[in-house]
């Protein structure tokens, strides 16, 4: 595969892909180098590009897994203090509305975050990406009911863990 | 309306709705709401909206593709810190074997050497004939190319055996020309696992990360393993064997 078509092809995933990483890593520079990573490792598996159906599956796999092994990665845990993007919410106890949405959003945004694999990356494929459950079993690899039952886990624990801050206040 | 909502809503956590369903629950909750019954769900399909009009910066954008343009000839080529210590020592060993050369130049003269290419090449001659005589053949051989097989494998010779630096770096400099004759880069390769200085070394790596040998790979590895080299030395072959490996799945 030639360095055109390569483009033609990645090129319209990139945001998708920044994405799925912004919701693995806080920090957008880590999410953006995430990217350019993902870009170089298929470029340079270019030659057996071709024997994959779906470049886009691929991506996704190899963003995830970079993702997940940077996370692992001794220490990157510690250097990143998952409240960080609590912090916002904290303050935010102002009755103004807006506020009150955003941080609601926020909220939601880290619960995601929060969920195990693979809940997480389904209910981002599905919810914000609009994949479809085909779209996601060639991601993922696993059943179209399997899928099914993760989605919903996923969907139900935001939801309760939502209800449970905002009734408790606890913040886990 | 609310009813309707609410059944999909039933559906959506089941994991049971489809896209266009849930695309309609969005544009529900899209809407400013009435009741605070569904708080969340306006708060969770706003957020994802939200999260859906993220993007990459159009610089890392940029920036992602265009790294890929550099990476392929990067692949073939040497990381350049070390190509531009490579030509210093290249630059450094020419100038010491030029004085050498000259001095010889001045004292020998080309006619007087040219006829005893051979005798002065061989094995036999190396421990009598002078270091600066035998350097004085080989770059006459270079200019002419080195002819006739015989003189061919006592090139080679020279490259693997000679006791003198100056002279294995003439042999490998007048088998340069000639590296893509098969007996000539498997000179080269083998004069990787013999050699030990590290000028040559240097030299021997960058001829042969050109040829794109594959044969060369276990040498280089070796070299890139053996902690007597000098780390330069190491780092190149190691680099030098990627690339030739890299080069062999491209080409």
């Amino acid at each position: 595969m030639d360095l055109k078509s390569f483009s033609k092809r990645i090129i319209p995933i990139q945001s998708r892909l920044y994405r799925i990483a912004r919701m693995y890593l806080p920090v957008i520079q880590d999410a953006e180098d995430m990217v350019q990573d993902t870009f170089l490792k298929l470029w340079n598996r270019r030659h057996d590009l071709d024997r994959y159906e779906s470049l886009e599956a691929l991506a996704v796999q190899t963003v995830r897994n970079g993702c997940l092994d940077k996370i692992k990665s001794h220490g990157y845990s510690k250097t990143i203090s998952g409240d960080a993007v609590m912090e916002r919410t904290e303050t935010g106890q102002t009755p103004h509305q807006e506020i009150e949405n955003n941080n609601n959003e926020e909220l939601i945004r880290r619960l995601i975050s929060k969920l195990p694999e693979p809940q997480r990356l389904i209910i981002h494929l599905r919810d914000v990406e609009e994949y479809s459950f085909e779209e996601i079993e060639s991601v993922t690899q696993l059943e179209i009911n399997n899928i099914r039952v993760i989605l919903s886990r996923a969907r139900k624990k935001i939801k309760e863990e939502y209800l449970k801050y905002h009734r408790y206040g606890t913040r886990d | 309306m609310e009813q309707e909502i609410k059944v999909l809503l039933d559906r959506f956590y089941e994991g049971q709705t489809t896209l266009e369903e849930e695309k309609k629950l969005q544009l529900f909750f899209a809407a400013p709401l009435l009741s605070e019954e569904m708080a969340f769900e306006k708060a969770y399909f706003s957020q994802i909206l939200q999260a859906r009009k993220e993007s990459l910066s159009t610089k890392v954008a940029a920036a992602s593709v265009a790294q890929l343009e550099t990476t392929t000839p990067k692949i073939r080529r040497l990381y350049w810190p070390l190509q531009v210590a490579a030509s210093v020592i290249m630059l450094i060993a020419g100038y010491w074997m030029g004085r050498q050369n000259g001095v010889t130049h001045s004292a020998a003269g080309e006619a007087y050497v040219a006829p005893r290419a051979g005798n002065l090449l061989s094995l036999d001659y190396q421990n009598s004939s002078s270091a600066s005589d035998r350097i004085l053949v080989l770059n006459q051989l270079s200019d002419s190319g080195p002819g006739d097989d015989l003189t061919l494998q006592q090139v080679i010779n020279t490259l693997h055996f000679d006791p003198n630096v100056n002279v294995r770096m003439a042999a490998l400099n007048t088998l340069q020309p000639v590296a893509k004759k098969r007996v000539a880069a498997d000179a080269l390769i083998r004069a990787l696992s013999i050699e030990k200085d590290p000028i040559i070394q240097v030299s021997l790596i960058e001829t042969i990360s050109r040829l794109k040998d594959k044969r060369a790979v276990e040498s280089l590895r070796k070299l890139s393993e053996d902690s007597n080299n000098l780390e330069l030395v190491r780092e190149m072959a190691r680099q030098a064997a990627s690339v030739i490996d890299a080069g062999q799945l491209f080409v």
